[in-house]
């Protein structure tokens, strides 16, 4: 007996096969041509918790703004800022345009570039705000740059996805139709916080780009390096983001706080010391040494981001600062 | 390997071409099947292998012995010695923690302090299926309903057989071990059916269900989510558990067909079922034929009087709950949908003759409550957790983010939904999923955006199938 016989052709098959492939091609070609001609919308690929900071913040980079003092930085000066509490505490208009990316110092270059061409110069104080962690290593990631180049370029990010998901049009339905406009959910704490990336990208426009860490800090969980030190690389990285600032805007540098139990009890006077050599690579016109180095660990909500709570006591106290 | 990966893709490009290539002899197909079986099944920990060849080789032998056997004291003995190896099989892997974890919470309350368990049993996937085929095999034989199998590769075949193998549907011997010896043919028609079946229940899967996992995993992971929440994220669920399941059964049928095999229909349209009766005629028929042939007619069935029939019917559907997981708020799912059976029954027998379209319309609303809020039993867990997400129905606080969770739910649950209703309009419902609304030429558009939206929703590595827990 034959295991099995064919009651088929190959021309049968392909038949079968053709008005859906062909459905699909004809797809692409309308999403291609569609993106020749400049019908779709721009390209957002705001599909989860780091792009839509990244991009939010890019996005609030081209935007008219009254700010006068703009926030840059990782992910604790996104996390710990509250412009609205540092403006009420200043009286001067305050955005935050930190990221929770890896982002480095050129990438914060042209966020700022971007913000200073759609806003004139007048005189605004440009605040830069890292967690004394972050200074041991240059952030080497290269995804958030180039998210941010394509962002600018308002071109499809298809340089990092395969070839039949740039062929069939996939990135364009991704960046351009779901990115901007579909809520997608967000895992996690995040999720539960903020539901979906659109949410998200509300929350932050309505907190003037700063974003409330909604993790938890389990009690005696902290682990980590009580060593503090600046890599060399900052200091040609520091006068570069400095050279590159337009003339008569105002330069503040300062660090986040760290837990207490992640510092070896020196973290005041050795903090001081790294932020003033940062300070004079970055050629700051305003140093700020007077915040908080360490605080207990119940304000935190990671070893490296304030809580609510915390972030808006942090926030009162940069205003005092800036304020001096 | 999961239907849903680039390496499954690989595979059965592979698979299908040496299968198509070695037309010929029976054994060398049926081998070729073993072997493509136990490399499927064994990508995920060829250690597992041995004991899908283990059970196969004990009911093997049992069936032989089985027919060879005239004597009703030794058969009894071989069945004990089938049920017995299979059962323990099963009990060990998926229920031992589960005991000791729940005998150790008895010894406590009474003062004791029992050892807490260090160590973990892995489950293995698929266990819960392959384990209910084999020993409907040997059950069979026992009945005298069939003869055992002549060759043991056919029999390896029908039981490994890799597009059902983890998920089902659950075969019966009957009906798929006699394919395995006989010429199949392999026609235009059967490839069309297959290539439509593996893409509808590639795009139930890949593009709703998961899609709708992370709306349920929001709602069921949220502190104190409120009424709208708790209801828009059990209703994702029982979408999604829907899309995911009947669409691993439409895969797993559509790629029987491609190889000229056929598997039983597992899904009947659930979700227009008018009482649980009819729910669980519709709902994952190869599980609740098998609980009805081979637990709940053993058990006595309807013979023993209509006290015996309810504590039969009980019983069966919490061991069918509990056949879903090693946990209390399965055995308590099973239990709310045994009482859903208990009182459908009682009020049957009260109301005889045909309804109105309002009384049944009234009837498909109260049953899709039943329905859900049993999914929101099996989703919670926990026994504390359901509780609390039950309490949590009375307060009607709705958050910000709870537009964007009623607008996917619309957006990804729509296929099933609509695909309800035309059934439901067509036939009265009472065609199978796989069947499909009439669709003429605009089948092609269909089939065309289909595939579109599963490469826009594909993820290399695929996310795991609900019912592969099981």
């Amino acid at each position: 007996m034959r295991s099995h016989d064919y009651q088929i052709r190959w021309a049968d098959a392909v038949r079968a096969a053709a008005p859906p492939l062909a459905a699909v091609a004809l797809v692409a070609a309308i999403l291609h041509l569609g993106v020749w001609i400049g019908v779709w919308p721009r390209p957002i690929p705001a599909l989860d918790v780091d792009r839509t900071v990244l991009l939010h913040q890019a996005a609030a980079s081209e935007v008219r703004s009254e700010a006068e003092l703009i926030f840059v930085g990782d992910s604790s000066c996104l996390m710990d800022v509250d412009p609205r509490v540092v403006a009420r505490a200043t009286g001067r208009p305050a955005l935050n345009l930190g990221t929770l990316s890896h982002l480095d110092l050129e990438g914060q270059q042209r966020l700022l570039g971007r913000f200073f061409q759609a806003n004139p110069v007048r005189g605004q104080t440009v605040v830069l705000l890292m967690n004394p962690a972050s200074l041991r290593l240059w952030p080497e990631a290269a995804w958030p740059s180039s998210i941010l180049d394509d962002f600018y370029a308002r071109r499809d990010p298809i340089g990092h996805s395969s070839g039949i998901d740039r062929w069939l049009g996939f990135e364009i339905v991704r960046a351009r139709l779901l990115g901007p406009a579909w809520p997608t959910p967000l895992p996690g704490a995040f999720g539960q916080r903020y539901g979906f990336t659109r949410d998200l990208w509300r929350a932050m426009s309505a907190q003037g780009g700063h974003l409330i860490d909604p993790r938890r800090l389990e009690p005696g969980s902290i682990r980590g390096s009580t060593e503090y030190s600046i890599a060399a690389v900052w200091e040609k990285g520091g006068r570069l983001f400095r050279s590159r600032l337009p003339r008569g805007i105002r330069l503040a540098a300062g660090f986040t706080p760290v837990p207490v139990s992640l510092t070896d009890g020196d973290l005041d006077r050795r903090g001081r010391d790294l932020l003033r050599q940062w300070a004079e690579w970055l050629e700051a016109d305003q140093v700020l040494t007077g915040l908080p180095a360490a605080w207990g660990d119940d304000r935190f909500a990671t070893p490296t981001h304030l809580d609510e709570e915390g972030a808006r006591e942090f926030s009162m106290q940069l205003g005092i600062e800036l304020g001096r | 390997m999961l239907f849903n990966s680039d390496v499954f893709l690989v595979f059965l490009a592979g698979f299908l071409l040496l299968y198509y290539a070695v037309r010929g002899r029976l054994a060398w197909r049926n081998g070729l099947i073993v072997a493509a079986s136990y490399t499927f099944y064994g990508w995920w920990d060829w250690r597992l292998m041995s004991l899908l060849a283990g059970s196969s080789l004990l009911d093997f032998g049992v069936g032989r012995a089985l027919m060879r056997s005239e004597s009703p004291g030794r058969r009894r003995c071989w069945l004990g010695l089938s049920l017995a190896g299979n059962l323990s099989l099963l009990g060990f892997f998926k229920y031992f923690g589960f005991f000791y974890d729940s005998l150790a919470l008895v010894l406590a309350q009474i003062g004791f302090e029992p050892q807490a368990r260090t160590w973990q049993i892995i489950l293995p996937v698929g266990i819960s299926f392959y384990t209910f085929q084999t020993l409907s095999y040997t059950i069979d034989i026992y009945r005298r309903q069939m003869g055992a199998a002549g060759s043991l590769l056919d029999y390896l075949a029908y039981v490994a057989f890799f597009p059902q193998l983890v998920a089902g549907p659950i075969e019966r011997a009957q009906h798929l071990l006699p394919q395995f010896g006989e010429t199949r043919h392999i026609t235009r028609a059967g490839v069309a059916e297959g290539i439509r079946l593996i893409l509808g229940g590639m795009f139930l899967k890949v593009v709703v269900a998961d899609n709708l996992a992370p709306l349920a995993d929001l709602a069921f992971g949220v502190a104190d989510p409120g009424a709208p929440v708790i209801v828009l994220g059990t209703l994702a669920f029982g979408l999604q558990i829907y899309a995911d399941f009947a669409g691993y059964s439409d895969i797993a049928r559509g790629l029987a067909r491609l190889l000229g095999f056929e598997l039983r229909v597992n899904f009947r349209w659930p979700y227009l079922a008018g009482n649980v009766r009819e729910f669980w005629h519709r709902w994952h028929i190869s599980l609740s034929t098998w609980l009805r042939d081979y637990l709940y007619i053993s058990l006595g069935g309807s013979r023993c009087g209509p006290g015996r029939t309810r504590v039969n019917l009980f019983l069966t559907m919490l061991l069918g709950g509990l056949w879903h997981g090693a946990a209390w708020h399965f055995v308590l799912w099973g239990a709310w949908h045994g009482a859903g059976l208990l009182i459908h029954r009682a009020w049957r027998g009260n109301r005889p003759g045909s309804e109105s379209r309002l009384a049944r319309k009234a009837a498909w609303a109260g049953t899709m409550l039943f329905v859900f809020y049993g999914w929101l039993l099996f989703r919670a867990g926990s026994i504390g957790h359901a509780v609390s997400l039950t309490l949590g129905l009375a307060d009607w606080s709705w958050p910000a983010w709870g537009g964007s969770l009623g607008l996917n739910l619309l957006v990804f649950g729509a296929p099933v939904i609509l695909g309800h209703w035309v059934a439901g309009r067509e036939a009265s419902g009472a065609a199978s999923d796989d069947a499909g609304p009439g669709l003429g030429a605009w089948r092609w558009v269909l089939q065309g955006i289909q595939l579109a939206a599963i490469g826009l929703f594909w993820g290399k590595q695929g996310t795991p199938f609900i019912y592969f827990q099981f």
